[in-house]
């Protein structure tokens, strides 16, 4: 079991500071919250949104293991599994980033705890049409680690590796966000991308061809690469020499260099002096490998001194506690759980039947039984941390197994004599699929066969393995499936959603909602995106392409050789090492 | 001298009659994993914001259009010039991934492997000697206990006895991150790293192994020739010793033999609840995110192991009884 945990882990993808990212069977990178005012708080029936960000202080730093104190100038945070893919253009998991992160370049832009954009090495400005961004270098000194300067085209080969037809990281290419001349650039008809130019040597100018307010976020996740250094690897429509970069002593305007990596065990990094908002005060960050399920363990030990991936459970959080020089802080994780519908199955077209289905879960009771207070209800696809977070106009659905056999008999579904609900002769019957590490289904599937059988509903589950699920998923041979999503600043999810996008596989179709999500990303204003997203949160929560289930807590835990530690689910350690510092 | 160039003779014909065996076993395993549901680029961009297209171009990419047969012509075509593909875990050639933790592994079983011998024989011939005393049914239950304790609960308990509560070993890991070490100094530092999971796998190993001898050394006790030998009055140990576990080892050097490929495999779950860098803890991985070449090396390297065992096992078996002759 354990070891499956860990894998679980290490699929778990994640995108660029920005990007979308990935779903994962277990209990990975999972969930949104949904704390707001009346949703289904996991202690207490009201103030919910109070108890999702939680700091539990150390209260014994004189504790501090001998292993940990001996460290003087070295801070070590534990992570899953290191792959080695240190390229933040090719990492595939959040592991990796806790060093490709650091390593690889400072982005022009990053983002703050809610998810709003700000300004990392530039500013940014983007037109009022949406179509032109123009970033502007803040720090016309940068240096990268080796002393060399740091120029605004480097930025260039940052877009143009992404664009390259032979590049097959997670990015997305510019291509998706419609940049003027890139098309041409992939098809390999033209060796630069006319869309984006260098203005003078701080000002890079990046043109799209349709307005799509995601694209600031993919923009600003670009980083310097060295054109001096590197430019004659980043061959157009061959990218092989460069994806084999050997990412120790990679030359980097970001905080930290590589310095070592011992797969298997560790990686060491060196603070870069040359990096552009000051040397980083902690001179050596080394990022080692923790066996799941084993992260408490290793912090109160003195093993690592930081870890972000401890379940967080009572048991965990006593252990802290116990050893009394641990600090723990309680957030929702970016993510949620959620069930998929297959839409090609008639059972599921009709909305009050999605609804009924929906009524008769009790989503509260399995969330308490799997995770006790440390998680939540879930009734929207965004995280409550977050600049877009509503829960005006939402329904929570909350357990009423009347109103769901009322929804049914409006849809025509009647019990017959034997109590099993029938429509047109044919029985309401269905398999759930879920991914057999997945803790949430084992609690929810007891409970959902009673309430749907009391309905007259024949639901069975099986188990299969993930990459099984996601087949099934792809070939849309599946009644009912259980998957997470996980999220970042950018709030895009039209390509779960709209007819026909990416990762819609699950054959949702909803013109309503396809016009919202072209309202979303058609405006950059704020004000008028947020209205967007809220219309887009409550269509989706009454039309239900899919069943929001739960967003659970992340639990960081952190020694009290720290004395600055300000992270937040948006804002992960890796993002910060800069700003981190130690006692003494 | 006849004898010698038999055996000669003889290992080259096994030696040979492996080609066809791994040429089979690569067939079979090679449309066995490729028959699984999902491959490595879907488990790694399945659920990325690429659009199926791309995801269909980065598959051609890599040959994943391709039908199985001529992928495996293609694996097979490396294969026989040393290139055994590519791990999409790593990112890097599947030999060097290999290399990297196989010989973690291997420094992992090789030890607790000569423990459980040096532990299992002579607690396994002195249960025989002493069938039914409170010895034997102590280590009976000991040995029973070690083979059906699950491996991650074993290493549970030690990691939370000797390393959380006590404090005395590390927790996990092969060794300390974070100190500059060298000589000696390193050396004790993975010893110290190694003594719990190497007590894990030995415990469990141990069991079975000391049943093992146990088993083969009472059937050899109540044979003729050992009722003759002790009624001409040698002595017990003589006995024992030199003519009972002589030919009670026949069967035990099979077993040994048959480990050899076990040195090599990594342990997964006890790797993996150490975090120590072993190829056990990587196959896993491989199997979850569909690394087929590195799942295709790393089992064709069991095969040919396997086969080596064999044949080792063999050679010895004549050693330890000359009656036994290979042709």
């Amino acid at each position: 079991m354990m070891k499956h945990k860990k894998l679980a882990g290490a699929t778990g993808l994640a995108l660029a500071v920005c990007m979308v990212l990935s779903a994962c069977g277990g209990k990975t990178s999972s969930s949104t919250v949904s704390s707001g005012t009346a949703s289904t708080p996991a202690s207490s029936t009201s103030s919910s949104a109070g108890n999702l960000h939680q700091v539990i202080k150390a209260t014994e730093p004189s504790k501090l293991p001998s292993a940990a104190s001996a460290r003087k100038d070295t801070l070590v945070i534990g992570t899953a599994k290191l792959s080695g893919k240190f390229q933040q253009i090719y990492a595939e998991s959040v592991d990796d980033y806790h060093v490709s992160y650091a390593i690889s370049g400072a982005t022009l832009q990053n983002n703050d705890d809610q998810g709003n954009l700000i300004d990392g090495t530039a500013s940014m400005k983007i037109s009022d049409d949406g179509l032109t961004y123009t970033f502007t270098l803040k720090y016309p000194n940068d240096k990268y680690s080796d002393g060399s300067p740091v120029k605004a085209e480097d930025y260039v080969n940052y877009f143009k590796v992404i664009t390259d037809k032979s590049f097959d990281g997670q990015t997305p290419s510019l291509t998706n966000y419609s940049v003027v001349g890139a098309q041409d650039y992939y098809d390999g008809k033209t060796d630069e991308i006319s869309g984006v130019k260098v203005l003078d040597n701080k000002t890079i100018q990046v043109k799209l061809t349709q307005a799509n307010s995601s694209a600031q976020y993919e923009l600003g996740g670009a980083y310097p690469i060295s054109t001096a250094k590197y430019g004659s690897l980043i061959k157009h429509g061959d990218l092989k020499s460069f994806k084999a970069i050997n990412m120790i002593g990679y030359v980097t305007n970001g905080p930290y260099t590589l310095s070592s990596f011992e797969k298997g065990t560790s990686a060491t990094m060196k603070a870069n002096p040359n990096y552009c908002e000051g040397a980083p005060k902690i001179p050596t960050i080394i990022i080692k490998e923790v066996a799941q399920g084993a992260e408490m363990q290793a912090v109160t030990t003195g093993d690592v001194d930081v870890e972000e991936s401890t379940t967080c459970n009572a048991d965990n959080i006593a252990l802290g506690k116990k050893a009394g020089f641990v600090n723990m802080q309680i957030d929702p994780t970016l993510g949620y759980g959620y069930v998929s519908l297959n839409f090609t199955n008639d059972l599921f077209k009709d909305v009050r039947v999605r609804q009924a289905l929906l009524y008769a879960l009790d989503r509260k009771s399995v969330v308490k039984a799997v995770f006790g207070d440390y998680a939540h209800v879930q009734n929207i696809g965004q995280t409550s941390q977050s600049w877009l977070y509503t829960d005006e106009s939402i329904n929570h659905y909350d357990y009423n197994l009347q109103k769901a056999a009322e929804l049914l008999k409006e849809a025509g579904w009647t019990k017959d004599s034997g109590g099993k609900l029938m429509k047109d002769g044919k029985p309401f019957k269905f398999i759930f699929t879920a991914s057999q590490t997945n803790d949430v289904t084992k609690a929810m599937f007891p409970v959902m066969i009673k309430s749907y059988q009391s309905l007259g509903i024949d639901m069975q589950a099986e188990y299969v393995d993930w990459d099984t699920l996601q087949t099934k998923l792809d070939k849309k041979k599946y009644d009912m499936l259980f998957l997470a999503w996980g999220l970042t600043a950018d709030p895009d999810d039209s390509y779960v959603f709209m007819t026909n996008g990416s990762q819609n596989k699950s054959g949702y179709s909803n013109t309503e909602l396809d016009e919202a999500y072209k309202t979303a990303l058609g405006t950059v204003d704020k004000t008028k995106r947020k209205a967007a997203y809220q219309k887009i949160y409550q269509i989706i929560n009454k039309d239900l392409p899919c069943f929001p289930i739960y967003q659970r807590s992340d639990l960081v835990c952190y020694d009290t050789r720290l004395k600055t530690f300000n992270v937040s689910p948006y804002v992960p350690t890796y993002q910060q090492y800069n700003k981190l510092e130690l006692n003494g | 001298m006849n004898g010698e160039q038999d055996m000669k003779q003889y290992t080259i014909r096994r030696l040979l009659i492996m080609i066809p065996i791994l040429l089979g076993v690569s067939i079979i395993v090679f449309f066995l994993i490729s028959s699984i549901p999902g491959d490595a680029i879907s488990a790694r961009l399945g659920q990325s914001k690429l659009s199926a297209q791309k995801i269909a171009e980065i598959k051609a990419m890599y040959g994943f259009d391709q039908p199985t047969w001529k992928r495996y012509l293609s694996w097979l075509g490396g294969a026989l010039q040393g290139n055994f593909g590519f791990s999409f875990q790593y990112n890097l050639p599947v030999a060097d991934v290999i290399h990297s933790f196989i010989w973690n592994s291997f420094l992992l079983a090789l030890v607790s492997f000569i423990l459980e011998l040096a532990i299992a024989i002579p607690i396994g011939v002195l249960s025989a000697t002493k069938v039914h005393s409170a010895f034997d049914v102590v280590f009976t239950v000991i040995a029973f206990a070690g083979i059906s304790l699950p491996s991650f609960f074993l290493a549970l308990l030690l990691q939370k006895i000797f390393a959380v509560d006590l404090g005395w070993m590390p927790l996990e890991g092969m060794k300390s991150v974070g100190v500059a070490m060298t000589g000696w100094q390193y050396i004790g530092d993975v010893a110290k790293h190694m003594v719990l999971p190497v007590i894990s796998l030995t415990m469990m190993s141990m069991g079975s192994t000391m049943r093992y001898v146990r088993t083969s050394m009472l059937d050899v006790i109540h044979q003729d020739y050992i009722r003759t030998a002790k009624s001409k009055g040698l002595p017990e140990r003589v006995v024992i010793y030199k003519h009972a576990l002589r030919n009670a080892s026949i069967p035990i050097i099979t077993y040994v033999g048959g480990a050899l490929p076990s040195l090599f495999s990594g342990a997964m779950i006890t790797e993996t609840m150490f975090s120590w860098p072993g190829i056990g803890n990587v196959f896993l991985t491989s199997i979850t995110q569909r690394d087929y070449m590195f799942m295709m090396g790393y089992i064709m390297l069991l095969a040919l192991l396997t086969m080596l065992g064999n044949l080792l096992s063999d050679i010895f078996y004549s050693i330890a009884d000359p009656r036994i002759r290979l042709k």
